[in-house]
């Protein structure tokens, strides 16, 4: 697989992306910080549309509506928040088998050196 | 009225697009869970390929799953959510016409409308046999109650006549009362159904959340019915139905098939993988409703449809499309086995006597439809058989008539047109099977004028006749009709009614009435008969009723390979298309 390309996402150094060479935990990763936002996103839109229904008045719906979109607002953002740990764990995890290199940040299946310790990569 | 309480300035002000427009971000909420829920699948799938992975990797396992489901439960209560913005923006739109005529008409007619309701009508002059009459200005009072609830506007009891305003001042008054109760009715039942859709708190889905999710889109289902509904093209024929779901955005289509797959499922005209993917979605729901009734037909379908699941879920053999499903009568089912869109070669197969949804029509009918596929796809791989159980076939010889068959050919028919309709092929071949009572069912639809619209070939096995009594009548020409008659089939040689009535059921099988020598049968004449001029190709002969104790088996054999495999061997080789090559019989 050639090269590796490091790119580091700009706002969280310590979560690099890898654009080529990705082991799945690695990648399992990288997609769990992207759910991380467009969770964040998709959260923040919903309440800006509820606006013109507050002003209605006489209907009981309106304010049952609000209850629901409360709710949904918490549970968003328990999931958005879930996503940011488990990207972070995720990365543990692509360390600790042994798919990235802390220090680089490169994957480490791309690249077999042999070592004098007689590992086949670095 | 309290201050918070609906009157009819508040219905009138009232945008019902804003509550589409917030169901439009929660769609978009919904949707975006649905593409990350795949994202977080794929991303799973590769970590199941690793053996080794230890205590974190594992414990971070756990969390992807968790979070797919999590994003599964955003995707379908949002979704919910929406439907039920977009059902109550729907329903208060009646209301809110109904008040906003009523209130036109009150403004012509110079009316002056107040925000209690009641409604002040101006004087008047009547002119009557004594000459103008004057009557006074006056006010109407709002009733909400329906109209044949009220008492007539009582007379006044001088002679005085009355003001002609005063009625129709009422009945708008009336009307505008009833529109704001309509609409506040509307609220009351979003609302409940509303509170049933916040979402539960923390990060857990657990069984009770999956339960919950379910009576929530039951509800959504119940309460947005009429939107729900209102599209839906009921009346319209196959060719305009697979018109109206080519039309529709990929969202209502998911929508439909999401919440409410009852109203598409069965609908022909509906393409096949659709009318499968909402009747799957609806048989667990048809099965839980059946499962809380306990009489004994309920009972029996239950059985059916429970098997019909397990067999639906079981990994190999041909790919099965679910494209009907129903608990009317003695139950509706309808199965292909292949793909009949995209299938050069499509066979429906209708049977008869003493069918109904049960366990044996799982179990042994619905195989003979696999077996006809199976063959068929070995004379040419682009076919597809089904079997349709669409109608109430009679439960005994004793009970047998026409009604039956003359109920379920108008649907047989429509049900044809819809595979026509949705099939992919520039000109598929389409061949009708009636086996036994379903022979008269095809028999019937077929003998209509125009035939069955789209029917290449006609087989009939095992027929007690068809009504008609040539095969040229069954518009395909005779070329087209093949017919299959076991030597031993007592249902072959069924005596005409009155030899019936003279003889009784019993003596007709085990005495000498059987073997009669003429070719009119019970409905009909003889398919099988030289007289009928179909072509009649090998079966096997089945085992004697008497001699051999076989009873009705010779009956129940033609589709299946390991009892009768040259008729097997010829169905297939009329549905697959190469009717040629069949092995012909004397005719009787």
């Amino acid at each position: 697989m050639g090269q590796q390309a490091v790119h580091h996402h700009s706002g969280s150094p310590s979560v690099p992306l890898l654009q080529h060479s990705r082991g799945p935990w690695t990648s399992a990763s990288a997609t769990a910080a992207e759910l991380h936002t467009s969770t964040a996103n998709g959260r923040n839109t919903l309440r800006p549309a509820h606006d013109p229904l507050t002003a209605w008045v006489g209907l009981t719906a309106p304010a049952a509506l609000l209850t629901v979109l409360t709710s949904w607002e918490e549970r968003l953002a328990a999931i958005r928040d879930e996503c940011d740990h488990l990207s972070g764990a995720l990365r543990q995890v692509a360390v600790h088998l042994g798919e990235v290199d802390t220090a680089t940040g490169t994957s480490l299946k791309a690249v077999p050196v042999p070592t004098s310790a007689g590992t086949a990569t670095r | 009225m309290t201050e918070t309480a609906l009157d009819w300035q508040r219905l009138h002000d009232l945008r019902p697009a804003d509550f589409e427009a917030a169901g439009n971000r929660w769609h978009a909420v919904s949707s975006r869970a649905g593409a990350d829920a795949l994202r977080v699948g794929q991303a799973m799938s590769a970590q199941l390929r690793e053996t080794q992975r230890g205590d974190a990797a594992t414990a971070a396992l756990r969390r992807l799953r968790r979070l797919h489901r999590n994003l599964d439960y955003v995707r379908t209560e949002c979704g919910l959510v929406r439907t039920t913005l977009n059902g109550l923006a729907a329903d208060l739109a009646e209301p809110q016409r109904q008040l906003r005529l009523a209130l036109d008409e009150a403004a012509e007619l110079g009316f002056t409308v107040h925000p209690d309701g009641s409604i002040t009508y101006p004087a008047s002059t009547v002119h009557t046999l004594l000459g103008p009459q004057d009557t006074p200005a006056g006010q109407a009072a709002p009733r909400a109650a329906l109209p044949l609830d009220l008492p007539h506007s009582s007379l006044d009891s001088s002679l005085r006549p009355l003001n002609p305003h005063a009625d129709r001042a009422q009945a708008l008054a009336d009307r505008i009362a009833r529109a704001v109760r309509a609409a506040a009715e509307v609220d009351a039942r979003y609302t409940r159904t509303l509170n049933g859709l916040r979402a539960a708190k923390g990060l857990d889905i657990t069984a009770a959340t999956l339960r919950d999710v379910r009576r929530d889109t039951a509800d959504v289902r119940h309460a947005a019915s009429a939107y729900l509904a209102a599209d839906v093209p009921f009346d319209a024929t196959p060719a305009e139905r697979k018109a109206w779901w080519d039309a529709l955005t990929d969202e209502q289509r998911q929508e439909f098939l999401r919440i409410a797959p009852d109203l598409v499922g069965n609908l022909d005209g509906i393409p096949a993988a659709a009318r499968d993917q909402a009747n799957r979605a609806y048989l667990p729901t048809l099965i839980e409703e059946l499962a809380g009734r306990h009489d004994d037909a309920s009972q029996t379908k239950l059985e059916a449809l429970r098997l019909l699941q397990a067999r639906l879920n079981q990994p190999g053999g041909l790919p099965m499309y679910l494209l009907g499903i129903g608990d009317e009568g003695n139950g509706r089912a309808i199965v292909a086995y292949g793909n009949p869109d995209t299938s050069r070669n499509v066979a429906a197969y209708v049977p008869g006597l003493g069918t109904a949804l049960d366990a044996d029509f799982v179990e042994d009918t619905m195989v003979r439809a696999e077996d006809t596929a199976i063959g068929a796809r070995d004379v040419d791989p682009s076919s597809a058989a089904i079997i349709w159980l669409g109608y109430d076939a009679p439960q005994s010889a004793d009970v047998m008539s026409t009604g039956d068959a003359e109920r379920g050919a108008p649907a047989y028919s429509r049900f044809i047109s819809g595979l026509v309709a949705t099939n992919e092929k520039s000109d598929p071949h389409v061949t009708a099977i009636g086996h036994s009572y379903g022979s008269l069912t095809v028999g019937t639809a077929a003998r209509q004028t125009n035939g069955i619209p789209g029917v290449d070939d006609v087989v009939l096995l095992g027929s007690p006749g068809v009504g008609v009594d040539r095969a040229e009548d069954l518009g395909v020409g005779r070329e087209h009709v093949f017919v299959g008659a076991a030597e031993n089939d007592p249902v072959t040689r069924l005596p005409t009614k009155e030899e019936f009535a003279l003889a009784g059921p019993a003596a007709f099988i085990y005495g000498d009435v059987y073997d009669r020598g003429d070719d009119d049968i019970y409905f009909g004449k003889d398919p099988a008969s030289a007289a009928f001029g179909a072509h009649r190709f090998k079966v096997d002969p089945g085992p004697a009723p008497v001699l051999e104790m076989g009873g009705f088996d010779a009956h129940s054999q033609y589709f299946t390979p390991s009892l009768d495999s040259e008729s097997a061997s010829n169905i297939a080789r009329v549905v697959g298309g190469r009717p040629g090559k069949i092995t012909l019989e004397d005719r009787r």
